[in-house]
This record gives structure tokens, C-alpha cells and sequence, in this order.
């Protein structure tokens, strides 16, 4: 494992990691926009030729551990029940172990990790909406994990504030993409 | 749908019933247990009240039917497989025997047979079929022996078997009958995108063990007709007047060439859509004289018993409306779980559940080798790598 800032110089910058999900061919077939410190990508996404067509968007900040995936659909009444989601109304994706486990690091290109992880978990997906069953293997989170963040030192606390107000920001713009983005898919489709 | 996902689909229709075929080692075993039947009847000494003619000396066994044709499907609810075996004894003439006393020496003669004689008495009905003896191999198969002599009256093959009430011999040409259904299937059809190739060397890559038959690929005219039987054995299961095999083989044929010969196609599926759809086409006749003849021998009408119990014609109508909408309506489902969901009505769950299963087991083998491949061959994604994920969260 590197060391803290060794890491940070091997990290791709979001114009690669732009360019590794743009060039991808899982996801090429997709339009986005790439500001500085941030992007988003849209696009269609078929597990296997027999799969529904699901529309993707990922969006990713510099500030972000990792990009968020979610599905964009008109109709979550079967989505919103799937395992492995860390957003139920909004149809985020939990892809990867987050914790220490180097699934998924910023040296990685998207097109191998989170683009494939998608195609997987719409495998998945689509086999439990068969079978009842998630087949894709998975960890749910422990409930004393989040207790243990509640309980914070006070330098943490003040370290936590202001990553807070940044986190604020990187949320607003996430939110308003998703808006953007889902207000986009809703009016495409009525067309 | 498109063309990749009916190319897909087929794929799947193939795999079903490959899972429902007779096994490789199935069918050896089979083909040994009736060939040393063939050879115990042969020996027999049986001879005709007061000639000196020895009825099944030099006789010979050989499959006939679906075990012959290379369209075996596993019957619903039943462990064991259909191997329908003729009997053919060179030196009776119909002038001098009737059918049931041929008939009565083959069985007289098995029972002599200390293991022939246990099963046969262990069997329903002491293993007396309605023209014929059946020998069970318990979850194995069982052997339906009928008896056959010479035609005479043509030069080809043609053979006499009982009627249905061992009453009088009438015409019959199985063996003739295969070779045209052979040659048949040999015919390549011709498609515009995909070829049937793909579909060996996606099934060859996933260790087919048992493979079904001596040849590698099943002629897909052969697959047409078992999926197609399938279909039938689903709908008929509790239902009386099932279709029989040889109408659905021998119509099934008959569209096929035509298809074939006429046009080219994008898909399987496609061509198994039009095969159904002029199926009906060679039926001959009318009511009380429909006609389905076996192109090698004049006289055999497989069709006779539509004009004696009206309802089997009925059923058949009713089985090819059926089989069409279902096919129509396949084509038309996008999602994979809905599309095994419908097979399962045509197919049954059990056996479409173990395609999918099959799947899963291909994308968790592809998943350990750090590959995405999340089909039953090559899709989009085959090739592309992927890096170990742990899915998380709730």
C-alpha cells in the first residue's frame, strides 16, 4: 500500500477518469460534461442481449471517495427493493466494499471497476427480480460501524465541520445533475 | 427484439433442451441393452405351428423414432427415456402369421430370458404394450420392442407392422423414414448475420459433459423439433389427445425444407417462427380424411387417427395456435428475467431454471478470472476485464 501522499500523486485526475468512462466500451455509447473538479456521464447500460436497456448516470467530484452510480427510471417500484442500494428513492448503487479494502481506489480506471460493477449488479439485479434471490454475493453494513462514527473527538469534530461545508457543496452539485439529468431521461421518454 | 437478443434467446431454447436429451452415455447404454435383447431374440427357436420356418431367426433390432432421429426429449414426470425399437423378422410372410401371434412369440421368447422375464413381471401389465413389449430400465429408459415383417409389395425398405389392434399388418417404412429425416436436417439454412457456428463454440466453451448423440452439433432442424415437443409435452401434460411426435417431426420437416430452400434468415428464431407458422401447409385432406403420409412408404397416413377421434385433430390445432402465439409473443419480452419467467410456461421451471442457473455460474466463473461475461456467449461485455468488487450497503 502507498503511503498517504505517494497515493494522492497516483491518483488520475478527473479529466483521465473522465476520459476512462468516455473511451470505455461499456459506456462510450453515453453523453456527459467534464467541469475542472467534477463530471457526469449518461448512458445505457444492457447486461446481456436478453437484459432491459437501464439508463446510468454517474457523477463524480474531486471531494468524492468514489463516483456515485445511480439508475435513472420512471418506475423504482421493483428497483427500490433490490439489495445493495445506499439510496432507495434515488436508485444508488453500492458497488464495492468501501472500507480499507482497495476495491476501489482513484488509481483505477472506471471502465474495470465501477462501469463493470454496474453491468454485474443490473446482472444481478434482473437474476433476483427472477429468482428472489441476490446471487451477487455482497456485505451489508454493520449498524455498530455507524454508532462508532456518532462518537466523534472533538478535533474530529471541528476536522468533521469543515468537511462538512465542503461536502455541502459537492452534495448541491450532485443533487442538482441528478435533477438535471432525471428531468432529461423523463422528458426524453415521453417523446 | 433484437437480432442479438434473438440469436441469444435461441441460444437459450437450445440449451433447455439439450438439458432434456438423451445423454451420450444414456444412449450407449441403450443401444447396448437392446442390441443384446435383438440378439436373444434372434437366437430364438420359435417356428410357425407346423412349418418348419423360424420366425425371429435372423431378425434384427433397430431404434426407430425419436431415439433414431436424434429428437429425444425427456418425457414430463417420467425418469425414464422413450426407446422405440422395431423388431424385423426377414423370414415371415404376412400370408402365414398374424400380427398377433408374431407378436405373442416375441414375448414368449423374452420371458425365457431369466432378467427380461423379472422386469417384464415387475412392469405394468407385465410389460404387454398395445402392439409390442416394453423392457424398464428403472430411471434409465425403457425398450419398446414391435414387431415387423417384410413388404413385399415395395422395393424399398418398407416394412408391415401390427395396427393398433394387432388385428391385420400395415405398411411402414422407419428406417427409410430416418434417412429422408437425416438428409433433411442436413440442409444448411442460410442466415444473414448469425450463424449456427456461434452457437457450437459458445456451447463448446462450457463443458458440455455428456454431449447428446455422436455428432458434436445437433442439425438444428433436430432442435427445432425437440423444442417444439417440449412445448407440446408442457401443454399436454394433463391434458388427453396429445399431438404425436411423428405428425410434429414429419410437418415440422416438411416446413423446414420449404423455409430453408426459399429464404434467408436473421435469426434461429426467426426461421423456427415461419417453420411453425406453414406447418399446417402439408397437412392433406379434409375432415374424416386428413392425410399426413410418410414420405418413404405409400400407405402409412400418420394422420389416421384424427379421422377416427376428431378431438386429436382438434388438439393439434389447438397445440400449433398455441406454439405460434408463444414463440410471437417471446420475441416480443425485453428483460431476462421476464423472458425465463415466459420460457417457463412453454418449457417448464425445472429445466429453465437450471439454464439460468447455468448462466450464473458462467458470470461467477467469469468474476473470479477478473472478467465481466454476463451471457451464454459473446455479448458486449464478454471481453472486458473487471476488478474484484464486494457489493455493500443495505
Amino acid at each position: 500500500m502507498l503511503a498517504r501522499g505517494v497515493s494522492k500523486y497516483h491518483n488520475l485526475s478527473t479529466l483521465k477518469m473522465y476520459h476512462s468512462i468516455a473511451m470505455c466500451d461499456l459506456s462510450k455509447y453515453g453523453h456527459g460534461h467534464r467541469n475542472t473538479d467534477s463530471f457526469y456521464w449518461i448512458f445505457d447500460a444492457q447486461p446481456s442481449p436478453l437484459s432491459n436497456v437501464y439508463k446510468i448516470l454517474i457523477i463524480y467530484h474531486k471531494d468524492l471517495y468514489s463516483p456515485w452510480v445511480y439508475i435513472l427510471s420512471d418506475d423504482i417500484s421493483q428497483l427500490s427493493k433490490a439489495p445493495h442500494l445506499y439510496d432507495r428513492e434515488k436508485i444508488r448503487l453500492c458497488l464495492y466494499y468501501p472500507v480499507g479494502s482497495n476495491e476501489w481506489t482513484k488509481r483505477d480506471s472506471l471502465c474495470n471497476t465501477i462501469v463493470a460493477w454496474t453491468y454485474l449488479w443490473l446482472y444481478y439485479y434482473e437474476e433476483w427480480l427472477y429468482s428472489g434471490d441476490w446471487k451477487g454475493g455482497g456485505i451489508h453494513p454493520n449498524p455498530k460501524d455507524e454508532e462508532v462514527e456518532k462518537k466523534l473527538s472533538p478535533l474530529k469534530k471541528i476536522r468533521g465541520q469543515k468537511k462538512k461545508k465542503r461536502n455541502t457543496n459537492v452534495l448541491n452539485y450532485i443533487n442538482r445533475i441528478y435533477k438535471k439529468s432525471m428531468s432529461e431521461y423523463l422528458k426524453y421518454k415521453e417523446l | 427484439m433484437t437480432r442479438e437478443a434473438k440469436h441469444e434467446l435461441f441460444k437459450v431454447l437450445d440449451k433447455i433442451v439439450d438439458k432434456l436429451d438423451i445423454t451420450k452415455s444414456q444412449y450407449e447404454k441403450a443401444k447396448e441393452r437392446y442390441e443384446a435383447v435383438g440378439k436373444w431374440l434372434a437366437n430364438g427357436e420359435y417356428c410357425l405351428t407346423g412349418s418348419s420356418q423360424k420366425c425371429l431367426r435372423d431378425g434384427e433390432i433397430y431404434p426407430q423414432g425419436s431415439i433414431r432421429l436424434a429428437t429425444t426429449v425427456k418425457p414430463i414426470g417420467q425418469e425414464e427415456f422413450d426407446v422405440d425399437l422395431v423388431f424385423f423378422s426377414p423370414n415371415v410372410s404376412p400370408d402365414n402369421i398374424d400380427p398377433s401371434e408374431l407378436n405373442r412369440l416375441i414375448g414368449d421368447r423374452l420371458r425365457e430370458n431369466f432378467d427380461y422375464r423379472r422386469i417384464m413381471e415387475a412392469s405394468p401389465n407385465n410389460g404387454r404394450l398395445k402392439r409390442g413389449w416394453r423392457i424398464t430400465y428403472a430411471d434409465e429408459f425403457h425398450l419398446d420392442i414391435t414387431p415387423s415383417i417384410n413388404n413385399h409389395t415395395e422395393e424399398n425398405n418398407s416394412e408391415l407392422v401390427p395396427d393398433r389392434k394387432l388385428q391385420d399388418w400395415k405398411p411402414s417404412n422407419p428406417k427409410d423414414y430416418a434417412v429422408w429425416f437425416d438428409k433433411c436436417s442436413e440442409k444448411i439454412p442460410s442466415f444473414s448475420y448469425v450463424t449456427r457456428d456461434s452457437i457450437t463454440m459458445a456451447s463448446e466453451s462450457h463443458e458440455v459433459v455428456d454431449f447428446p448423440e455422436n455428432d458434436e452439433v445437433k442439425p438444428l432442424l433436430k432442435r427445432y423439433v425437440q423444442i417444439l415437443k417440449r412445448h407440446r409435452d408442457e401443454m399436454f401434460k394433463d391434458k388427453d389427445h396429445k399431438p404425436i411426435s411423428i405428425i410434429i417431426t414429419t410437418l415440422a420437416t416438411h416446413a423446414y425444407n420449404k423455409c430453408v430452400s426459399s429464404n434467408t434468415y436473421d435469426n434461429e428464431l426467426d426461421l423456427l417462427i415461419d417453420i411453425i407458422k406453414i406447418m399446417p401447409d402439408f397437412i392433406e385432406g379434409y375432415e374424416g380424411h386428413y392425410k399426413i403420409s410418410n414420405p418413404t412408404t405409400k400407405f402409412e397416413n400418420f394422420a389416421e387417427r384424427w379421422n377416427e377421434v376428431p378431438a386429436k385433430k382438434n388438439a393439434f390445432d389447438l397445440w400449433h395456435a398455441s406454439a405460434l402465439k408463444f414463440f410471437e409473443e417471446l420475441h416480443k419480452l425485453s428483460g431476462q428475467h421476464k423472458i425465463f419467467k415466459f420460457l417457463e410456461e412453454g418449457f417448464g421451471k425445472e429445466f429453465v431454471s437450471i439454464v439460468y442457473d447455468d448462466i450464473n455460474i458462467n458470470v461467477e466463473k467469469n468474476r473470479k478470472k477478473g472478467l465481466l461475461g454476463l451471457g451464454l456467449g459473446s455479448t458486449a461485455s464478454a471481453s472486458s476485464s473487471m476488478k474484484k468488487n464486494t457489493f455493500y450497503g443495505k
